[in-house]
């Protein structure tokens, strides 16, 4: 018998297991995330005889005697401070990591009530964050020590209104635990279905033998590709993806479902996953384009390896490179990149009526519904899909990875079923980000003005489209910068190969472009003998100018305040290095891009409802913000309900930094309605109305037949400026950036904290290593930033009015991450005089071995 | 990349165990803790004692980290590290594993089961011998999980395999 005493309730009990899973399972306290359960992401801390711990690696047997504290029995007081501090220092985004930085944060304000930065971050160490960049959980713990010793402040009153730095709506619910993600959700009768996957990047089924795993006593179903009701393909754009491997197909990654398992417990179900006998035939893989690209390689798709090829041009940029006076050409590489969102992919399904109902935690319920339909032979509104909370996405959570999955199986048990990745099988599974290899040529008068650059892009797209073909075309649309000229040429392709898919990542390809085009710059600088920042704000895009894609820019540009904003820190340094970078807000090139939302009254409240997943930016604030600017009315009269395919109209996906803009400018048309209808009746007298707004982003194709193409809606466009000091180590970095209308001062600069540090692994840390085809990184190994290794990032907001939809604000998720990588080498490469050309950089201090 | 850390101490890298001098056994480990008490001797603080199995510990709430133990150590085992890393090979023997177990019952067989199961990639091998590097180490305990002998200590005393 182990006796174990958690949140002051004693337990005894015969099983052994790990403490994660007693507090979780047993104790049933959700607050203890399970974000790897391998002992890398710190999400799961918990405070033993008051000292922070993982709670994934010990036996309960191993702490026996002990008293255990989780959040759930903190006092009144500390839960208190803790949600006030953390709200107001915008310390919360996703918040799948908050319960285990509140944990550690205790920990530490227990024993030193007055702890400098260094000793917050210290405390820290052991816990991941992949949105916030840290900085503000550091806030949020100093401003948590200040209220435990010197009592709370009054609360501010805040009006709700654009431009006010409120506290994220969700904060309460994550920093305290109790939010729902979908692992959280307490399901009866609820079964675990897992797939078997790959043994081989590329191998032929020959059989599958169920037999053994159906007879195993608790197994409830081996379900296999002749199972699917409906179409064997899933996909986003292109439906190509297997949900499972029929027998006879080729496998075409790792990380493919050969075949589904449910079974009562966990446990049961990672036993019968080993008696599924499956046969192959080895092939050899695909490993990069270039094999890919060969005319006898292996064809991965009925339609040949070649999955996008984009080619931009006006103008006529070979000639304006051959009369240019100073002409640059160099090959860049940039490698794959791992999301690492914090809470893993996890999907609830269940039946529903003739239907299926699924929880998921994904970029687009309707997405989801999308793809999930056709394969499960039913009609779109029979799939109903809801968002919980959502752990954090960055584009890895736009694929259907274990909803279909569940979806399929709640079908044919006719019972709930969770699937849930292990965190080494997320590393396989969710499409990653592009490596690029590009080859840029960049021809400038005396003067530095740019005349004209020619590029060519090769993207390994790995095993299924996912997003590569959008991202392909994003990367070759941005790879002329945000600047002013004519001549503009590129050829850009993406191939698949045996790898992981390539999908959206933040920055959706133009992080990689974007790295090339500023080198070059920061390059063709010193040939002209300007300085790097002169040349981009000689060639900078201003109101009015046109782009080399034609498009003319409207009154919201403020590249050139960015670079002010920037020139007398940049000047002043003598290590210091920097980059531009555009990127657009929405869809765009002349796809249907629409923007949905409901406003209901009820009770008096005004519910706002859109199908636009929240994944940690914080839409439901931009939203709350939006609506109580337009219609006056105050935060505790609104209600924001999570996504979902039910009763919130599609709003599209969270992706291309577009939710602010495009759903924004959706609910501030219903609010408009709202306010028309309250002009001759009151608010109860609307009881039960809904007031529905749509805005389309109405744009022209890619090489549209027209003078001045609009391509996208609006571009947010940034400076960011990377300061070392003499050892090599990294000062800081000032990150000026043009959002339109900053919505929340406080989430734009949480998004821009975060996006750099995310891009600041990008440069300096990050790997996702592939030996023939197979993933060799963990999720500990990546190389992501921990919260003692950050340097100080520095958010300057620069607001310019102009843009006439969303009360003028911009998208920021995706642009913070884009300009860092290459204002990072650029100081390197004034440190050391080494131009790198691939990433990570080299002969940094931050190099690991 | 080097870390600020708050706070450092000396730590004994050795438990001593019941056989720590020759004995009918045989078991003579002689990398290990001897028990000369040169370290006690050299402490101003008076941190540090001879423990039930012969072996020197310090006590890490009174140690400052100044190193004159380490200096005094005939042996060598004696190591600076952050005082927040809790979970270390409390070993030096660099025998292979035959000769290492037969030394003692606490030693490190080099067996690779905690290199295998760090998230990290914080733990090498190195001359027959588990060494866990701090920089990489993010104190989750799987290697004191999984250890077959025992060596890997939480050096908090919270987790511990024989309660």
């Amino acid at each position: 018998m182990i006796e174990i005493c958690v949140n002051g309730t004693e337990y005894q009990v015969e099983k052994d297991q790990t403490l994660l899973r007693f507090l979780r399972d047993v104790c049933k306290l959700k607050s203890v995330k399970d974000g790897c359960s391998e002992g890398a992401c710190g999400t799961c801390h918990v405070l033993i005889d008051g000292v922070p711990q993982k709670a994934c690696g010990p036996m309960i047997s191993m702490v026996q005697g002990k008293e255990i504290l989780t959040i759930e029995g903190f006092t009144e007081r500390e839960k208190e401070i803790y949600v006030r501090a953390f709200g107001e220092a915008g310390a919360v985004q996703c918040g799948f990591c908050i319960p285990g930085m509140v944990i550690c944060a205790k920990g530490l304000l227990d024993v030193n009530p007055k702890p400098g930065r260094e000793e917050i971050a210290w405390a820290l160490r052991n816990n991941i964050c992949r949105c916030t960049g840290y900085k503000k959980i550091f806030d949020a713990v100093e401003l948590a020590a200040k209220y435990l010793r010197e009592g709370e402040s009054e609360e501010s009153a805040y009006s709700w209104r654009l431009g006010e730095r409120v506290p994220r709506i969700d904060v309460r619910e994550k920093v305290l635990g109790y939010g729902e993600y979908v692992d959280d959700m307490e399901v009866k009768d609820l079964a675990y279905g897992s797939a078997v996957r790959a043994a081989h990047p590329r191998a032929r089924v020959l059989s599958i033998d169920k037999s053994k795993a159906l007879a195993m006593p608790g197994v409830l179903a081996v379900i296999t590709a002749e199972d699917i009701p409906g179409t064997l393909e899933v996909g986003h754009i292109v439906r190509d993806w297997d949900t499972l491997i029929p027998v006879g197909k080729c496998t075409r990654y790792l990380g493919d479902a050969i075949a589904i398992v449910v079974a009562e417990t966990p446990e049961l179900l990672e036993k019968a996953k080993k008696l599924v006998k499956v046969e192959y035939e080895v092939l050899q893989p695909v490993t990069n384009p270039y094999e890919a690209m060969k005319e006898d390689a292996p064809k991965l798709h009925e339609k040949g390896n070649l999955l996008a090829h984009k080619h931009v041009s006006r103008g006529n940029a070979k000639e304006a490179i051959e009369n240019a006076s100073h002409v640059l050409k160099q090959k860049f590489a940039t490698p794959w990149t791992e999301h690492a969102f914090l809470e893993p992919e996890c999907a609830i399904a269940m039946p529903d009526d003739d239907g299926v109902l699924i929880y998921s935690t994904d970029q687009g319920v309707y997405a989801t519904q999308h793809e999930c339909a056709p394969m499960l032979g039913l009609p779109n509104e029979k799939v109903r899909v809801i968002n919980k909370l959502v752990g954090g996405g960055f584009g890895g959570k736009e694929d259907m990875t274990v909803q279909h999955h569940a979806g399929l199986a709640a079908m044919i048990v006719k019972r709930p079923v969770k699937v849930k990745l292990t965190r080494a099988e997320s590393m396989i599974i969710h499409p990653k980000r592009h490596p690029m290899d590009m080859e840029f040529t960049l021809g400038c008068n005396d003067k530095g003005e740019i005349q004209g650059v020619m590029a060519e892009v090769i993207a390994d797209t790995g095993a299924y489209a996912s997003l590569g073909g959008p991202v392909l075309e994003r990367a070759c649309t941005h790879a002329a910068g945000p600047y002013h000229y004519e001549n503009f040429e590129i050829d850009g392709k993406a191939y698949y190969t045996n790898n992981p898919p390539a999908g959206a990542f933040r920055g959706f390809g133009v992080t990689q472009t974007c790295f090339a085009i500023e080198m070059l710059l920061t390059k063709m600088a010193e040939v002209v003998g300007i300085s790097p920042w002169e040349i981009r704000y000689r060639n900078a895009i201003r109101p009015g100018e046109v782009l080399p894609n034609g498009q003319i820019v409207d009154n919201a540009t403020a590249l050139v305040e960015t670079l002010e904003a920037v020139r007398d820190v940049y000047e002043a340094h003598p290590y210091a290095g920097l980059a531009c970078a555009m990127k657009n807000a929405g869809v765009g090139v002349g796809l249907p891009d629409y923007g949905r939302c409901i406003i209901g009254v009820k009770n008096g409240k005004l519910h706002i409802r859109s199908g636009a997943s929240c994944i940690g930016q914080g839409l439901g604030t931009v939203l709350v913000q939006m609506v109580a600017q337009t219609t006056g009315f105050a935060r505790d009269d609104m209600i924001y309900d999570a996504s979902n395919t039910i009763d919130a109209p599609d709003s599209g996906t969270t992706s291309g930094s577009r939710q602010t803009l495009i759903t924004g400018e959706a609910a501030r048309r219903a609010c408009e309605l709202l306010n028309q209808a309250l002009e001759s009746k009151t608010i109860e007298e609307l009881e039960g109305e809904e007031f529905y707004g749509e805005y389309l982003a109405a744009t022209d194709a890619l090489g549209a037949d027209v003078p001045n193409p609009v391509s996208h809606v609006a571009y947010g466009y940034a400076t960011q400026v990377c300061i070392l000091n003499e050892d090599g180590t990294i000062e800081k970095i000032v990150a000026a950036h043009d959002v339109g209308k900053a919505v929340n001062p406080l989430s734009i600069e949480g998004q821009i904290e975060g996006g750099v540090i995310m891009s600041l692994g990008f440069a300096l840390t990050e790997q996702y290593q592939l030996e023939e085809c197979v993933p060799k990184t963990k999720y500990g190994t990546i190389g992501l930033f921990r919260a003692h290794q950050v340097p100080q990032v520095e958010s300057i907001i620069v607001e310019r009015e102009g843009l006439n939809v969303a009360c003028g604000a911009k998208g920021i998720g995706e642009i913070t991450s884009i300009p860092t990588a290459p204002a990072i080498a650029g100081a390197y490469y004034r440190l050391n005089g080494k131009f790198q050309t691939t990433l990570p950089l080299t002969d940094t201090p931050y190099e690991r071995p | 990349m080097k870390n600020k850390v708050p706070r450092f101490v000396a730590r004994v890298y050795c438990k001593g165990c019941e056989h720590s001098q020759p004995d009918a056994e045989g078991k003579d480990c002689t990398y290990g803790c001897i028990g000369c008490g040169g370290c006690v001797e050299s402490c101003k603080l008076h941190a540090i004692t001879i423990g039930e199995h012969g072996a020197a510990v310090v006590d890490e709430k009174k140690c400052v980290g100044c190193g004159l133990c380490i200096k005094a150590c005939p042996q060598d085992i004696i190591h600076k590290v952050a005082a927040d890393h809790s979970f270390q090979p409390l070993c030096s023997n660099r025998d292979a594993a035959a000769a290492a177990k037969k030394a003692c019952d606490n030693s490190c067989i080099g067996c690779r089961i905690c290199e295998k199961n760090c998230p990290m990639g914080a733990i090498t091998i190195e001359g027959n011998h588990a060494v866990i590097d701090e920089e990489l180490c993010t104190d989750c305990g799987f290697c004191l999980v999984k250890c077959p002998r025992g060596v890997i200590e939480d050096v908090r005393g919270l987790i511990c395999k024989n309660r």
